[in-house]
């Protein structure tokens, strides 16, 4: 995965490279983490209906002018998810609890990084495998923004099965570890154009 | 009808163009797979590939992309993998053969991720692959095309299975982002290196850009391409036009790169998404009016490649001493030993990156211990370490066995320690090191032992020369070890070593590599002889040598070396090495003491392992605390911040500085008179009820403590009552906020209206990745702060230097 968001992340600027940035001293142990973490990818397609601010989900209903606006047009969505292992996101509060803040900060912004490339990656992927069907990807959107509510991580949850990665949803609707990170992906077809 | 490589030699060759967007065109259906569709509607692919072969392509691609195993499970047909890979290939075998033009064989990416990177195992992998290229052999296609790919080892694992299933040609072709990198990090020169490596017989790029971006990475590869150069470019960026993906590039503004393509090296061109017979048709009448650039031999340079990274090792212009790490080896590290035998990792790790950081330029890995499995050993270091160090590994094993199974898995090329003439070896690694196209290290030896005689080493040298060329392997591939011998055993080899190393640089043009540190064996002041015995080698055109880049005095020689051997011009890396050192400063090793640092210093540095010590001798020289604490402590954290904020210091190390000062405030604080220590104010800390991000919440706290502030940290999704009740309990002066979501920042007003109602001399900041200077304007929060840096000179200018704070938390100074 690209080092430069993590760097970023840790407040590098975007023209720095690592060394001038001063920053060479912590490579090896953001190597170290990245190395030794893994992410979880699981995602799936499912049809979609609009109507109005209604968006169905094959049976699944729920109110959101945003999604309806964001993604009108689009036939189907990919429904994604993306968290880091327990016993990672243990780590990391293993170093917060040992008052051991710099590893945690370190730590974080992999953990971080990574699970928005893991997205990222399957992104990539759909782009090339709906762009042979005539199809394309829209811009992903997380629950929590907008009238997007953060109540419909219970339908992520539920349809990523996301319980059997040990993963957790509180009954405020939190995902646990917090880097969970769940989106809906548009899928829009190509308009047909007979040559 | 002439074959792939004949029709090389012809001259340049086209492939087609693109086949799933020219379906859609034809009405295949949005949301259906190209491969059923095409075996549902015959008639639509040939006449396609017809059209094709009209425009003039020389070469067809079979519309298998997606005819893996991997992939048809998503449409419930992995049991049609074979069938179907050999009924659409006798689809374009029926339009091809009439038209005397060849089929390449379409393999896709899988979809899945394979180690050491992810979850899907090597040999599962191979197996896909390795399914879907003998439906396409068996059904009589003349070469292969792997193409598509965003990670090199999926790459790879695909040209092994082809190589193990079929005798066929093999192009492999790469995608690139706009940045010149694949998804998971590779960029061209290493996939370029990988894979002609291990037997490509064509390397290209293609999708993902257009031809202009394409023809920078071809101009980056090509000088070290030893086969032909592949480019199939997208007709453009798309764009989405009323609702439709549209590459906007016309056929004619497509075709007008091919002379540059020509001139860059490229022998083989086609098309990929958006592009049309004509498309084609363009691209022919190009190349119709060009001759392909007569073949420049490939630099003479030995390449190595990790994942990430690919090293250079060269005689002209000369490379500088590139320097092998030999940390990683149990012989007489009865720690290291140990955990091997537990199946321990941690100190493999710890060894490479320490490595790394001394400026190694490869790892030589050696895991070999009685009592433990050393394949399985060699496995894990290398999945390991490819994730862990962009540095190439050396593998060093006496087991063919071992070097094997690790060559088969790293995703690199390798360097491989070491062959012999010994027979045994000759006969069971040479083909291993064949197979995987690895670099490897030549000790002139054999079953009579080690030489005595220059003449006889050369023999064995020879010898080697001849096995490797009669297998194919290129004299580049070998690097020659000197074998020095210890000088006070018998002082005239160390003039045998350097001949060999002489020989083998002029005579044989093969790189060359020394492990120094055998000479002085039994001798005193062994780095002494060291320095001296490699300033010597060099002369005679050592490339590398086998070192512990923790020994400083070697690393300040190679790099003296690299000046006078003109392999440093400019002197650039001597003189940011020394540039400013004292004139007599002696070199030693990584880890001789330190002078001693200041306070302050070991505060910047984070050094928080030294700070309590350094405070012990400062009260010993002047035993007034309070001096240390508000005379050093203090300015010095502050420096901090200022750095901070000035983009010199990030986030780690200001949090490194913090925990320095943490410790070192607590370990005064008894020392100090009961006024002295009094604090500043009390800060209350939380994250809002719902939230449960803290991070950036500790390190505020952490600052503020620092700073003389008191800090209660409340801890996470702390409700607005508990909130209050806590901040009247410890007569708190600030309230923290801090939110990391949108969905939990409608608490902050809730908690505000409280804090006004029950405590309105309670000031309440706010922060939180999600926050703004604007919201704390709109719900009339006393201050935002966007870091720790800024929180602090917050609840400083709210505290003590009286009225509205300024709009960005910006510390006002004593005299404003």
């Amino acid at each position: 995965m690209p080092r430069q968001p993590i760097y970023r992340r840790l407040g590098q600027r975007q023209t720095q490279a690592d060394h001038e940035a001063g920053m060479g001293a912590y490579a090896s142990r953001i190597e170290r983490f990245v190395a030794e973490t893994q992410v979880l990818m699981v995602y799936v397609e499912k049809s979609l209906r609009l109507q109005g601010a209604e968006v169905d989900l094959e049976g699944y209903r729920f109110s959101s002018r945003m999604v309806a606006e964001r993604f009108a047009g689009a036939g189907a969505a990919l429904v994604m998810g993306a968290s880091v292992r327990p016993e990672d996101f243990g780590r990391l509060r293993g170093f917060q609890d040992e008052g051991d803040l710099q590893q945690a900060v370190l730590l974080d912004a992999v953990l971080s990084e990574k699970v928005d490339f893991a997205l990222d990656f399957v992104e990539q992927e759909m782009r090339v495998e709906l762009g042979r069907s005539g199809r394309r990807p829209g811009r992903r959107l997380s629950c929590g923004y907008g009238d997007f509510a953060l109540e419909q991580q219970k339908y992520f949850y539920a349809t990523l099965e996301l319980a059997r990665h040990g993963i957790t949803l509180s009954d405020r609707f939190i995902l646990s570890p917090e880097k969970t990170v769940t989106a809906l992906l548009p899928i829009y077809q190509e308009k047909e154009d007979h040559a | 009808m002439l074959n792939f490589q004949q029709r090389l030699q012809q001259g340049l060759v086209l492939l087609d163009g693109s086949t799933g967007t020219m379906l859609q065109k034809s009405g295949m259906p949005a949301g259906a797979s190209p491969e059923v569709y095409s075996l549902e509607h015959p008639e639509v692919l040939q006449e396609l590939q017809r059209q094709y072969v009209a425009a003039g392509s020389d070469i067809l691609y079979t519309p298998t992309f997606g005819a893996n195993r991997g992939k048809l499970k998503n449409f419930g047909l992995e049991d049609k993998t074979k069938d179907f890979n050999a009924r659409l290939a006798e689809l374009t075998l029926a339009v091809a053969r009439p038209a005397g033009r060849l089929v390449a064989g379409d393999v896709g990416p899988t979809g899945l991720f394979f180690a050491p990177f992810g979850e899907t195992a090597l040999e599962e992998g191979i197996a896909i692959f390795s399914e879907q290229v003998r439906a396409l052999s068996s059904a009589g296609v003349d070469l292969l095309v792997i193409e598509t790919q965003i990670d090199l080892q999926e790459a790879r694992l695909a040209l092994l299975a082809a190589k193990e299933a079929c005798s066929l040609p093999v192009i492999v072709s790469m995608t690139f982002d706009e940045h010149g990198q694949t998804l998971t990090g590779s960029d061209p020169l290493t996939c370029l290196n990988v894979l002609q490596s291990l037997g490509a017989a064509a390397f290209g790029v293609n999708c993902s850009t257009g031809p202009e971006l394409m023809l920078a990475r071809v101009r980056e590869i090509a000088p070290y391409a030893r086969i032909p150069l592949v480019v199939k470019a997208n007709a453009g960026l798309p764009q989405v036009v009323d609702g439709r993906t549209v590459f906007p590039m016309t056929a004619e503004a497509f075709s007008r790169f091919t002379p540059d393509f020509a001139a860059a090296g490229v022998r083989v061109l086609g098309g990929c998404c958006g592009t049309t017979p004509e498309h084609i048709r363009l691209l022919r009448g190009q190349l119709q009016r060009l001759q392909p650039a007569p073949p420049v031999p490939a630099k003479r340079a030995l390449l190595l490649s990790s994942p990430r990274r690919t090293l250079e090792i060269a005689a002209d212009p000369p490379t500088p001493l590139r320097l092998v790490g030999e940390r990683i080896n149990p012989t007489g590290k009865t720690d290291l030993q140990e955990d091997l035998r537990a199946g321990r990792m941690e100190r493999v790790k710890t060894l490479a990156l320490r490595q790394q950081e001394d400026g190694a330029d490869v790892l030589d890995v050696n895991l070999g211990v009685p009592g433990a499995d050393e394949r399985e050993l060699m496995q894990r270091a290398v999945a390991e370490l490819a994730l862990l160090t962009p540095l190439p590994l050396c593998l060093d094993s006496s087991s063919p066995e071992v070097i094997e199974s690790a060559l088969r898995l790293y995703p690199g090329r390798a360097l491989v320690n070491s062959l012999t003439g010994e027979r045994a070896k000759l006969e069971r690694l040479l083909p291993i090191l064949r197979a995987y196209g690895a670099a490897f290290i030549v000790l002139p030896l054999d079953d009579g032992g080690i030489p005595e005689t220059f003449e006889q080493r050369r023999a064995i040298l020879e010898r080697i020369r001849e096995r490797c060329t009669g297998l194919g392997i290129r004299p580049e591939d070998m690097v020659v070890d000197g074998l020095a011998l210890t000088a006070s055993a018998n002082p005239a080899q160390a003039a045998v070593t350097l001949e060999t190393l002489r020989y083998a640089a002029r005579e044989l043009k093969a790189a060359t590599v020394l492990g120094v540190s055998n000479i002085s064996f039994g001798l005193p002041a062994r780095p002494v002889l060291n320095r001296a015995f490699l300033a010597m080698a060099a002369a005679q055109g050592l490339n590398c040598v086998i070192a512990d880049p923790g020994d400083a005095g070697l690393q300040d020689m190679r790099l003296a070396v690299d000046v006078l051997t003109g392999r440093d011009p400019a002197s650039r890396a001597y003189l940011e090495r020394f540039a400013g050192r004292p004139p007599d400063a002696a070199a030693g090793r990584r880890d001789a003491p330190a002078a001693e640092a200041t306070l302050r210093e070991i505060v910047l540095q984070g050094g928080k392992d030294r700070i309590e010590a350094a405070l012990q001798q400062a009260l010993e020289r002047n035993p007034d605390p309070l001096a240390l604490l508000e005379q050093q402590l203090f300015p010095a954290i502050q420096e901090v911040g200022e750095k901070y904020q000035r983009r010199e210091f990030f986030l780690p190390q200001l949090v490194a500085a913090a925990e320095t000062m943490e410790r070192g405030v607590r370990w005064l604080s008894p020392r100090l008179s009961h006024d002295a220590g009094e604090r500043k104010g009390t800060v209350v800390l939380a994250t809002v009820l719902g939230d449960i991000h803290d991070i950036g919440k500790k390190i505020v706290g952490l600052m503020l403590k620092n700073n003389g502030y008191t800090v209660v940290d409340l801890g996470k999704s702390v409700d607005a009552e508990t909130i209050v009740e806590r901040a009247r309990e410890h007569q708190a002066d600030v309230i923290g906020l801090s939110a990391l979501m949108t969905t939990t920042m409608s608490e902050m007003p809730k908690v505000l209206q409280r804090v006004r109602r029950e405590l309105p001399r309670v000031k309440v900041i706010l922060g939180g990745a999600v926050v703004t200077q604007k919201y704390a304007d709109e719900i009339a929060a006393d201050g935002y702060a966007a870091d720790s840096v800024q929180a602090v000179a917050l609840v400083e200018s709210l505290l003590h230097a009286g009225g509205p704070h300024p709009r960005k938390g910006r510390r006002l100074d004593a005299a404003s």
